[in-house]
This record gives structure tokens, C-alpha cells and sequence, in this order.
């Protein structure tokens, strides 16, 4: 772990993988260390938001370094009811070799983490995608991705919180509200998260 | 209720925003220039994260009840018919039947309308005055203070992402704002050169970071920001000069200068 400096009220976390980042967000989280108002898991990094109260030096990494967490989301699973009609279906088929009816078994069949959010409110990086559907995204965003689209781009999963601009390839589509204001939290997929996808 | 006969340039109602979000994907928002949102309420006797007005020119508003009003951020051309005139940063009691116009902007770039009650918009064109908040309005108004051009910086995560002497360019240089939106200030000045290249996965950002795209040229994040973005952040300003950032109009110069520990 390396701690990057960003000004007077936030430190970086740096990390060499996803699960290490994934491990330490979930153990700050859930510490609650004196001082953090934000923990910001990302790609390779833990973004700290903190006050004047904080103390660097509380920011220890996890024991066992990258080791996989019991996720704070574990108590929870939250099932992604979705119909798999994704106008990419057949690219996705044609471009890994398996048959549509194999990219649906697969991406049923595991179990997903939420490793962080991004892009827009509620959107969330699912790892857990079989490495069979690991593709890389489009070379040009679709200019329209409906609201509730189920897609996947290189090693992640997620759902489209809302429509969108979008580079990942469509598998199908939920009626899940993955972002409601008046809900708290407020995003159906918080980092920790553990999902599943149920065919319909 | 308050009709808006002309939302203008980038007007909305805003609060404070809601911190704690970015984990889930969702930055601040709210008003861009958090001090000045939290002076008119101040001013007006509200709860300083009620919401307003926040516009950058060309808002025009009809009271169909009496309603003070407090204006602040950004000098504006304020006009007012039918009610008494509303200068900047004085709580006033407009009539029933008043109407306020924020015309063209003077000096910064985000004005804000305190409200005595806060407001919620109803409909495209209708906001609600929320109940008075009982507390007592400002006995005198604030001063008014010349705006500062001048933003203190840190070094950010990805200094080292670029040339040596890079923070010394930051900090001996004049930067022209560009533009700016709720996500960001946009600044000209001779690029910032990287050192390193090849691509930063996406990181979180917070507000006043100063990414640098690959044409060299810094934007600072403000309240509207992605909660991660993949170009290397260099510096951050001080969150006590976010105000500076958030009132720098297009065309105006920015200067840097190291923050210090407090």
C-alpha cells in the first residue's frame, strides 16, 4: 500500500490489485476510523475523505493483506431479477465462441461483488464475471443505453442505473431501481455488495 | 410560491449538496459556491443547507406572496419592480406581486437568491416557499468583499506524473479560465507536461482537484464532478479557496500559491 498526498483533506491509498483495494475499503469501512467522512474504493486505489480530527497514521492496510473479505455486504444478497434479450447477445456469443444460451448460463450462474461505483450515481463494478465473457468495450459508445440494461466490459458486470451514453455490450434488462433518492442508501449496490442475476 | 418567468444562464434551485455519496457514485452537488449559498440563508434567518437560487445571469422570479430575499455570490445587474430595491448581500422583504430579475452578471459567476423558508420546486416554473424557520433574519446586512484571484494548492497524488519543475510552472503561472460549469473550471496557459504516460485506471476525485487532461490543460473539479476520473490529478486547492474557484469567471486570470498546514 502506498498513500498518495491530496491536499488537507484526503489521502490516496494506491494498490497493486482490485482485491487488495476491495479487502481495505471494506475494512476502513467498517473500522468507522475516527475522522473518515468518505471511503472511496476505486480501480487501485481507496480514496480516504477525512476532517481535521483524523490521524494518518490510523490508516493501517488490512491484515492478510490482499486476502478476500467476508464483504460488510455479505448479510444481503441482492438478486438481479433480468431478462436476457441484450441486443449484444449474439456479438458476445460470436466474439467467445459459446452459444447465447451459454452466455446467460454463465453470467447466472456466479456470483458477483460490488467493487466500487462510478460513472454515474448508483452505476457498480461487479466482479465475479466468468473470464469466459471477458471482453473488451466498444471501440465506439452506443450513444444510447436504456435504463436497467444488464452489460459487461472487460472483466466487470454492472447494470445501468439510468439511460446513457455506454461502451459496455448488453446482455439484457431488469426492472430494478438501482437509484432512488429517498432511499437510504440511496443505490441498490453499494461497494461490498454481494449480487446475483436470476434469468426471468 | 414564486413563478420563474426565465430561468436564464445555468440557473437551478439548489441546497448544500449531500456528502457521502461518492462511494455510491454520486458527488456533492448542490451549490457550487457553498459559502455564498450559506450567507444568503444565513442572512435571510434559515437553516444554512435550505435550499435557493443559483444562477449565472437573466433569472427573473414573481412573488404572489411576501417573501424576503437575500442576494449574494456573484455581482449582478438586480432589478426589482414593484417592491423596494434588493441589494447585494441585504435581506429584503419583497411584496406580493414583486418581480426580481438577475440580469447580467458584473463580477464572479454564480449569484444566489436566499429565500426566508427555502424553496422547492413544484413544477417547471413554480418553486414553493418553504415554512418560516422562526429563527430572526440578519439585523444588518454583510459586507461585501472584492473577489480574490489567488487559490492556494497542494501537491496532488500524480505530481509525479509530470516533468520536473511542474509545481513550480503551477504556481508562476496565469491561468485564464476558459469556462465553467457546475463540473468544472476549465484553465488555458502553456500545457503541463507529463513525464509518465501510458493510463491511470480511474481514481476518486474530490472537489477542487486539478486533473489534467492530455492536451495539458487543468480543469478543477467542482461540485458536479465524476466521483473518479482517469487523468492524473496535480494539484488540489485548499477547500477554504473552493469559493474562489467556483466565482472564477471565463476569461479571468487564477494565480497559485502553496497552501500552508493551519
Amino acid at each position: 500500500m502506498r498513500l498518495l498526498p491530496y491536499g488537507p483533506c484526503a489521502v490516496l491509498a494506491e494498490f497493486d490489485s482490485l482485491a487488495e483495494v476491495m479487502a481495505a475499503a471494506a475494512w476502513w469501512r467498517a473500522a468507522g476510523l475516527p475522522g473518515v467522512v468518505e471511503v472511496v474504493p476505486a480501480a487501485r486505489t481507496v480514496l480516504i475523505c477525512h476532517d481535521e480530527t483524523f490521524d494518518r497514521a490510523s490508516l493501517t492496510a488490512p491484515a492478510g493483506g490482499g486476502a478476500p473479505v467476508v464483504s460488510d455486504g455479505a448479510a444481503a444478497t441482492v438478486v438481479i431479477d433480468t431478462d436476457y434479450d441484450g441486443a449484444d447477445l449474439g456479438w458476445i456469443a460470436a466474439h467467445t465462441g459459446l452459444s447465447p444460451a451459454d452466455v446467460i448460463e454463465l453470467h447466472s450462474g456466479a456470483t458477483y461483488t460490488v467493487a466500487f461505483c462510478g460513472f454515474m450515481p448508483g452505476f457498480a463494478y461487479l466482479v465475479g464475471l466468468p473470464p469466459a465473457l471477458y471482453l473488451p468495450r466498444r471501440a465506439t459508445p452506443l450513444t444510447r443505453v436504456p435504463a436497467g440494461a444488464v452489460a459487461i466490459a472487460d472483466e466487470f458486470a454492472g447494470v445501468y442505473p439510468r439511460e446513457s451514453p455506454g461502451g459496455w455490450h448488453l446482455v439484457g434488462r431488469t426492472t430494478a431501481v438501482l437509484w432512488d433518492d429517498h432511499r437510504e442508501p440511496p443505490a441498490l449496490l453499494p461497494p461490498g455488495t454481494t449480487v446475483r442475476f436470476r434469468p426471468r | 410560491m414564486i413563478h420563474v418567468r426565465s430561468w436564464g444562464i445555468a440557473s437551478a434551485v439548489v441546497d448544500a449538496g449531500h456528502p457521502g455519496r461518492a462511494w455510491l457514485g454520486q458527488s456533492r452537488g448542490g451549490a457550487v459556491d457553498r459559502e455564498a449559498h450559506a450567507l444568503a440563508n444565513r442572512l435571510v434567518g434559515n437553516p444554512p443547507a435550505l435550499a435557493g437560487f443559483e444562477t449565472s445571469g437573466a433569472l427573473a422570479l414573481t412573488f404572489d406572496s411576501a417573501t424576503m430575499v437575500c442576494v449574494t455570490g456573484a455581482l449582478a445587474e438586480v432589478t426589482v419592480e414593484h417592491g423596494p430595491p434588493v441589494g447585494w448581500g441585504q435581506p429584503t422583504v419583497l411584496p406580493s406581486g414583486a418581480r426580481l430579475r438577475i440580469g447580467r452578471l458584473l463580477e464572479g459567476a454564480r449569484t444566489y437568491v436566499g429565500v426566508r423558508g427555502g424553496c422547492e420546486l413544484l413544477a417547471p416554473d413554480a418553486v414553493q416557499v418553504g415554512a418560516d424557520p422562526g429563527d430572526p433574519a440578519a439585523g444588518q446586512g454583510a459586507p461585501r468583499h472584492p473577489l480574490r484571484d489567488v487559490v492556494r494548492v497542494w501537491p496532488g497524488p500524480r505530481l509525479d506524473w509530470f516533468v520536473p519543475g511542474t509545481w513550480e510552472q503551477l504556481l508562476t503561472t496565469e491561468f485564464t479560465v476558459g469556462a465553467t460549469s457546475r463540473v468544472g473550471v476549465r484553465l488555458s496557459a502553456p500545457p503541463f507536461v507529463r513525464s509518465r504516460h501510458g493510463e491511470l485506471p480511474s481514481e476518486g476525485l474530490v472537489e477542487g482537484a486539478m486533473q489534467v487532461p492530455p492536451a495539458g490543460h487543468p480543469i478543477i473539479m467542482l461540485a458536479d464532478h465524476p466521483v473518479t476520473g482517469g487523468y492524473p490529478v496535480v494539484a488540489v486547492a485548499d477547500p477554504v479557496d473552493l469559493a474562489v474557484v467556483a466565482q472564477a469567471a471565463a476569461g479571468t486570470v487564477l494565480r497559485f500559491r502553496p497552501a500552508e498546514r493551519r
